[in-house]
Formats: structure tokens, sequence, C-alpha cells
């Protein structure tokens, strides 16, 4: 799936800027951000800017918006999806021309039964007509009620509204007031009634609740990088990066002295001391996880750890404290693969279309390392992965890039 | 990859423009394709920064006007001082002030701008005021650099609103504070999510996702479903009597986890219950009712591309089946040939498929027979049917990203359906960066008008109105300033031809869905502009 790759070709001299941009706002820039929805209104033809007093100018990075009389009282309400949180929200109409409206839901009987392209026109007394269609998708990936409404000033008088059933001939009503109605194609119009289904909610809908941190899908060798202590060698490594000044590894950390992590072979790394005595092993800390993730971290949330099977891969990133019962079912489950593994790899449950599951990629992250210029990490990775990096078909030219390199960086 | 509806050009020159602004100090410009730039650069940078000063000193003017405290030099000013009487004694706390720059122009010694400020507050009588104006300003730079302000022109293209009430009210706490999908997932937002799923599910930093309305358990009331990036589940919220939502049970089977760009409710086997269809990356998920209790999965329509974006429903053919219509942003061959690419008319984008409607679940892919294939190499965001020429049967208008959009008209040509792509005949091509797409009669004439969604950038305007921008190409210049233009409406005409109907409407910003409604009942179809591109957890914008 090419989401996440940037298919934008070389711009005005050869970069590739969007590139460059998608890394600017991965690290979390804005891009025409906080702006806020526009409303014109329509003054019988003519458009004015009144976003201002309409109360729906919140800034969510809005995307789709849908129309319906939610509360059926005879107005539009809105609900729009968002990039930012809440992804979605609900605009209730106060309308305050006080005018009335009329919806009407059709229904086919010789064309399809959504009657999907009728169109149907109203007129009303001493007015110009209106005219609807029934459409299924409009706008940026929405899809607005099927029902159809019309806005009615105070005192308007429905003459009568004419229906173009699709492919049919049009059908005319002309005593209708205000109101909800369902109109079959040929009968007359029917008062709309809301019924009561009362579908029973799930009483525990989060059979796996939220947890902060991420059971991967992708299983990464790490070999290169995390040794393994003879003790340690039928156990999952559990490597722990704490800094100082932070509160919750220092919880951690009591709790672990109080009480070691059953099951696991735990290492406790301080910032502050790896950064001075290997501060690549830092960096590379701060890659591993940022290559799972389409976004880059400003900084590395603290504590942050890693759990590692006993074939050196590692298969969870915890952020922040963890749960004892948690950290013991993930080591429980460090091995399922498959379906399995990719059900427990998100946080909530659902079903899946696609029946193609994704593995681990080990060269994509020495490209990851060649593209932060570590390149004696890089040629250790590769060292002791070669058997795994082979199978890939890039593998050839991974290394032609990695020589290429290497003799830039030899040349002065 | 999906950069849609970020004009590329624009947004390398956004893109090094935000780098001069910036305060952060963790990114890191690579100064080889800095210089390479130069040549342009160089003023657009100066140029950018300028802009950036100026409107820091105009939002300072701005707050002068709404405190009731106008510099000398504008207190006998008739029509500034009229506003800023207005907003006198508003609450303080209600006032809110946007300022931008979209035109600057540099003379010898001294700078011109035309701004806008878009001023709001509630007034002492409980009033919503609201204020937009634009001005022009002439500036010069002091020997230290600082700006200095020579002159503030009057007031012009103002609009006023006043009103006791507020149109809308946000209800979203009230209907979904019960509703744990909503607290645990949906109040977060992307980019809480992005750090915390794998990208290889199918999220990323510049995905969309849609949403649905329609009826799935009969009870006469349009229910929602929300779609959701790939390791996220979608989410079926079923409208409960007392107007609140609830999530449907799981085992409703609606929680599909694959990136879902846009679903539709739609009654595909004509047996009077809502069924439901998603695209996604792996094809159209077909899904049907069943006794409005859950969906039973009815095949998956296999498509050529991934990146989906648009499903829109129609009966073409007017067999009384529905039939399906899916437009993708990126083509394959995007990724591997970047020579196809044309910011202003990219050729390499997905090709998107009709499928048409046979009765009993069972579809054909007619894209070619059909004749969607001519011209069917775009990045097309949007897509919607309408019957525009009143003939009787649905024709199709497209909104493409980079380049010109289509109309795709319905014709029977020997005795089978065939569209022709006629949106230049018509004039409604719209060349720009098309994003959404819709249809109404806003003028009551009983002609079909269109809105279409486009990009509207201040700093494009001002980067591509620098005179030295492009100085080569003047038509490139010509489509670059486009992009940057903003939404089009077009009426139609009797002759069925469009004119682009005007500038009030232009300007819905960044725009995605840009929608017809009648929100107050009068009858005229008003506009609605969803808005913001990223709005990041960092200050700093493009």
């Amino acid at each position: 799936m090419p989401l996440g790759n940037s298919g934008i070709g070389p711009g005005l001299d050869g970069s590739d800027p969007a590139r460059q941009l998608q890394e600017y706002v991965r690290r979390g820039a804005s891009f025409s951000g906080s702006e806020a929805h526009v409303i014109f209104n329509n003054v019988e033809g003519l458009f004015k800017n009144v976003s201002s007093i309409t109360g729906l100018d919140s800034k969510d990075d809005g995307r789709s918006v849908c129309f319906t009389d939610w509360d059926l009282d005879g107005d539009l309400d809105i609900w729009i999806s968002n990039r930012n949180g809440p992804q979605i929200r609900f605009f209730q109409n106060s309308n305050p021309s006080g005018g009335h409206g009329l919806n009407i839901h059709l229904s086919g009987k010789s064309c399809n039964r959504d009657a999907i392209g009728a169109r149907v026109i109203l007129k009303a007394r001493d007015k110009l007509p209106q005219t609807r269609t029934v459409t299924a998708g409009s706008g940026f990936l929405a899809q607005s009620s099927k029902t159809l409404h019309f806005g009615l000033a105070k005192e308007e008088i429905i003459e009568k509204i004419e229906i173009f059933w699709p492919g049919n001939k049009s059908q005319i009503i002309s005593n209708i007031v205000p109101g909800n109605y369902h109109i079959e194609q040929g009968s007359e119009p029917i008062a709309f009634k809301v019924r009561s289904k009362g579908i029973e909610k799930d009483p525990n809908p989060f059979q796996k609740t939220f947890n902060d941190r991420t059971f991967l899908s992708q299983r990464l060798p790490l070999t290169a990088f995390f040794g393994r202590p003879p003790e340690a060698k039928n156990k999952p490594l559990l490597i722990c990066l704490t800094v100082e000044d932070c509160k919750v590894c220092a919880v951690q950390t009591k709790e672990w002295e109080a009480s070691p992590p059953t099951g696991v072979h735990l290492q406790l790394i301080s910032e502050s001391t790896l950064a001075l005595s290997d501060p690549e092993k830092l960096r590379i800390i701060q890659l591993t996880y940022d290559h799972f993730f389409d976004v880059s971290e400003r900084e590395i949330p603290t504590p942050i750890s890693f759990l590692i099977d006993q074939k050196n891969r590692l298969c969870v990133i915890y952020r922040g404290h963890i749960d004892q019962d948690l950290l013991l079912e993930d080591c429980m489950n460090i091995n399922i693969d498959g379906s399995q593994l990719r059900s427990r790899s998100v946080p909530f449950i659902g079903l899946w279309a696609s029946k193609h599951i994704s593995s681990a990629r080990p060269l994509d992250f020495v490209e990851d390392l060649l593209d932060a210029g570590l390149l004696d990490q890089a040629a250790n990775y590769i060292n002791k992965e070669v058997n795994s990096l082979k199978e890939d078909e890039l593998f050839p030219m991974l290394l032609k890039r990695f020589e290429a390199l290497k003799s830039d960086r030899a040349v002065p | 990859m999906c950069l849609q509806s970020s004009v590329l050009l624009l947004a390398a020159l956004f893109f090094f423009s935000a780098c001069n602004k910036r305060q952060g100090k963790d990114f890191d410009t690579h100064e080889s394709k800095e210089t390479t730039l130069q040549s342009e650069q160089a003023t657009i940078k100066e140029s950018e920064q300028l802009a950036a000063q100026i409107e820091s000193q105009l939002i300072l003017f701005a707050q002068q006007i709404i405190s009731g405290a106008l510099p000398d030099s504008l207190s006998d000013n008739k029509e500034w001082s009229q506003f800023s009487n207005r907003f006198i004694n508003s609450s303080e706390q209600s006032r809110t002030v946007k300022v931008s720059v979209f035109e600057i122009r540099h003379a010898e010694s001294t700078v011109q701008t035309v701004s806008r400020i878009e001023m709001k507050a509630r007034l002492k009588n409980q009033n919503y005021f609201g204020l937009i104006t634009q001005f022009k300003s002439s500036w010069s730079k002091n020997e230290d650099g600082q700006l200095k302000v020579l002159e503030i022109g009057n007031p012009e293209q103002t609009v006023l609103n006043e009103s006791p009430i507020l149109w809308f009210s946000d209800e979203t706490d009230r209907l979904t504070t019960t509703e744990p999908a909503f607290t645990e997932h949906l109040s977060m937002g992307l980019d809480f999510w992005l750090k915390r799923i794998e990208s290889i599910h199918g999220i990323d930093a510049f995905i969309n996702n849609g949403m649905a309305l329609g009826d799935f358990d009969g009870d006469g009331r349009d229910d929602i479903y929300v779609c959701q990036p790939g390791g996220l589940p979608n989410r079926l919220f079923l409208h409960q009597t007392d107007n609140t939502i609830q999530e449907a049970p799981k085992k409703t089977g609606a929680n599909y986890l694959d990136h879902t760009s846009s679903a539709l409710f739609i009654d595909i086997d004509n047996d009077g219950d809502q069924d439901l269809t998603l695209a996604t990356p792996s094809g159209i998920v077909l899904l049907e009712n069943d006794k409005h209790q859950s969906f039973i999965e009815r095949g998956i329509l296999q498509t050529d591309e991934v990146d989906c974006h648009s499903l829109s429903a129609t009966d073409f053919d007017m067999d009384g089946n529905l039939d399906l219509l899916i437009t993708f942003a990126l083509g394959s061959q995007s990724l591997d040939d970047d020579s196809l690419f044309r910011f202003d008319d990219a050729r390499d984008g997905g090709s998107n498929q009709l499928f048409r409607g046979d009765g009993k679940w069972s579809f054909s892919e007619v894209t070619a027979l059909s004749g969607l294939s001519e011209g069917n190499d775009r990045h097309s965001l949007a897509a919607s049917w309408h019957d525009y020429d009143l003939d009787g049967d649905p024709d199709l208008y497209i909104a493409n990203d980079y380049g010109q959009n289509q109309l795709y008209r319905n014709d029977v040509r020997d005795g089978s359906r065939f569209f022709s792509e006629i949106a230049n005949e018509i004039g409604i091509e719209d060349r720009g960066a098309g994003m959404s797409v819709s249809w109404a009669d806003y003028n009551r004439d009983g002609l079909p008008d269109l809105y279409v969604g486009n990009m509207y950038s201040n700093a494009g305007k001002r980067i591509t109105g620098l005179s030295g921008f492009m100085p080569k190409n003047k038509e490139l210049t010509k489509h670059y300033r486009r992009f940057a233009k903003g939404n089009t409406l077009f009426k139609q005409q009797k002759n069925g031809a469009f004119i682009d109907s005007g500038s009030a409407t232009t300007m819905g910003r960044w725009a995605w869905s840009s929608v017809f409604a009648d929100l107050n009942n009068d009858g005229w179809e008003d506009l609605i502009v969803a808005n913001g591109y990223i709005s990041g957890p960092r200050p700093d914008d493009l």
C-alpha cells in the first residue's frame, strides 16, 4: 500500500519539496492549520460571509460535512468529521429565521428503491421554485441524509411539489404543509413516523481496553544493538530508558526495585549515562521508536521500554508506566503470529477486509539508519542480519547506496 | 503520497518561506537544496518575512480597533472609527481577531499590501457581531530594520454581521458523553493515534476519512457511520430517541479496521433496508443489511488502485439497480515515474472505476465500456452525480487535485449508455486543486449550478502575485495563481454553459467539503466550507 510514500515528483530544482514538506508536518508543524469553517449566506442569489455569527467556526481541520434534520424540528443540523479531535462534531441548528421546513423521504417502486436521482421541485405562492435532488455521495468523502429538506420562510404557502422519479413519469402533490413525510412512488404522502428499535447496547463495548503501548504487528530483529546477557537466555528482554526529572520513571524504577518484573530480564538504561557513554545508541532508540510510525516524536516519551523476544526481535513498545499484568500478558502472547498478531497490534477490536498481513522489513530500518548518517551502525546491522536482508529484492540497491555513502564519507 | 491538495510548487515555496518564519530549532534544512533555489527564493524569502512582520503589526492594529483605542492617525477616519465604536464595551473574552496579508508589492523604499482583518465579539446588547474587511496599507523599513506604517487605507469590501443568537450550537458533548467509542477513540484526533498505530496498517499524517448518514436500524432516523484510517475501527452510531448516539454492538459487524476513505448507506438489493458500502484500499466492501440488526459481507469489488477517495452511487443506466463509482488520487504509476507529474496538470493519478449494478449483489466493471476511461488519469478527490442538463439521466462531475476537473455527460450511443467528457466545452474545467463537488439550484432559476472546493491560500496568493514569480512563463503563472485562488461558484446559463459567478464565495480558506444547504430555512441554499488542513502540535504554520 503506497500510503505513507511520497509519490510526488521532484520540485523546481530536482529536489523533493513534497517529501520535505511531509517531513516537516510529521515533526508536528502546521500547514494552513487552525482555519475556521466558512459559511456564506445566500441572500436571494448573492452570497455574504456570515461565519462569525453562525457558531460553526470551530477549528478542527474539518473534512466531510453531512446534513440531516437530526431532531426533526424542521431545519438542517450538521455533522462534521475532522482530522483533529473530536473527530466528529454535531452542530444543532437554532434557526434564527423562524422559518419552517418540509422533509420528504422518497421511496421508489419502478426505479431504485432509494430513489437516488429523483428531483423534487417545490413551488410556493409568489416564490421562485426550489429544487432538491436525492444524492448518494457529495462534497468531500461525505453522504448527507437522503431525506430532502426544503426551507420555508414564515407564512409561505406550498402550492405543489413535483417529483421526477428517475426514468419515470413525474408525480404532482398539491395539498401538503410543512412537516415530515414519507412518499412512496405513486402514493400520497404519509406523515413520517419514528419507530423505536431499541437495539441493545453492548454491556462491555471494549473487550480490549486501550493501553499506551504498541504490540507491534512486525518483528524487527535488533541483535545488532541489544546484546543479551547469558542469564537472559530464555527470557524476553525488557529494556527501559529512563531520564532524570521524570516522575513516572522514578515511580517505575522504585516499583521494580521493590519487586522486579516477572518473566522478563530487565535492563534499565539511564538517558544521561547513555548520552555520555554511547550517544549513537540513544539515537538508535529514537530511530527504532520512530521507525514504525508516520510521525516523528519531537521528544521520546519517558520512560520508554522495548520488549524483545528470545530471538532478539522487537515485539512491544511501551510509553510511560508499565502495568505488570499487561507485561505478563504480552510475554505470554509474544509468539503469536498471522491474524492473531494483527488483531493484537491495534488498540480496538474489529474486522479486516484486507487478507494481506504485512511483515517487518529490516531493509527499511537500515534505510533509516543510513538517512540518519549512522553508517557504522548500518554496517553492523547488515552484518548481523545479512541472511534475512538477502531475502529482500532491494538488498543489492541498499548495498549500493551504503557503498556510495561510505565512499562519500571517505572523500573529505 | 497523499499530499493531495497541497499544491506542489506552492507547497515547495511555502515550505522554504516557512523555514524562515519558523522559530523552532529542531528542523534541519538541506543547505544544498536551499541554495539551488536561490534565484527565486531571495525575493520570496524577504517578502515572506516582511509579510509575517506586517501581519503581526496588523494584529496590534485590529486589537486597537476592537478595544476602542484607535491610533491617533486614524482617530479622524470615519469608517474605522465607526467600526471601533461598535466594538467598544464588547466583552473582552469574546474578542477574536484574524489578520491575513494576501497581496504584497515591493516598491523602491516602501511596501504596499492588501490585507484582510476578521474580527468578532459579543456586544454590550449581547448580540454576536462580526466584521470582515479588506484594506490597503503601505509600510517602510527603518534603518534598524523595524517596520513603520506609512498609511492604512480606508476599509473596503466590508462584511458586517450581527445576530442576537448564533445559528448553531455545538452539541457534540451532550450527544456523545455516554458513548465510550467517542470518549476513548474519536475524541483524540489523528495526531494521537499516529504515534500509536503502525503506519503499515494504513494510517499516515495526510490521510482523510469521511462519514455517511443513513437509517441502519429502520427506525426512521438517520444513523451515522464514521470512517477511520487503517488500524482504527470505523464506528456505526445509532440515533437514539433522545437524539444522542450509541454505538451499534460489535456483533453488528460494522467495525472495519481497514483504512476507509468514505462510505455510503444505500439499498443495493432494493429490499427496503440500508446496506453499506465502504471504499478501502482492498476494494469496495459490500455489506448487506440483515433485518436491521447486522451486516453480512457480500463480497469486495476489487479495484485496480489503492489510494481510494470518494464513493458515490447512482443509477446511470436507469435499470433500477444502483451503480457505484470510486475515485482514486495517486495511481500505481505515480510511484514509479516522476516525469508524469506536473503540478498544474498531473496525469499520473489513479484511474477511477465505475461498477454497474446488475442486481442480486452482482456488479460489472464498466469503466472503459461506458467511456469513463477518457482522461481517467487524474488525482480525483471527489465526485458527484447530478442531472445537470435535465434530460432525465445523471451526469458525473469529478474534482481533481493538480489539474482540471471533468464533467461526463450521460448519453445514449448505439442503444447503450456512454459518457462524453465536456467540462471544457461548457466552461467548468476549473483547473486547480479540486477537492469537493456540490450541485444545487442556488439562484432558483430551475437550472442546476455547481460549487467546487479548491484550496485558498494567503501565502500562495502573496507568492504567486509577486512580480518576480516565474517571470518567464506568463501562462503557467496564471495557472499557479489560479491554484491559490479558492472555491468556484458556477452558474448555469440557459444555453447549458456555465459562468464563474464571482468572487464573493472564493475565500473558503483551505476548503474541504464545500457544500450547498439551506441553513436558515429561507428557501435559498447557503454554502458551508469545512476548513483547515493540518493543525500540528507546533504553533508555526506554513
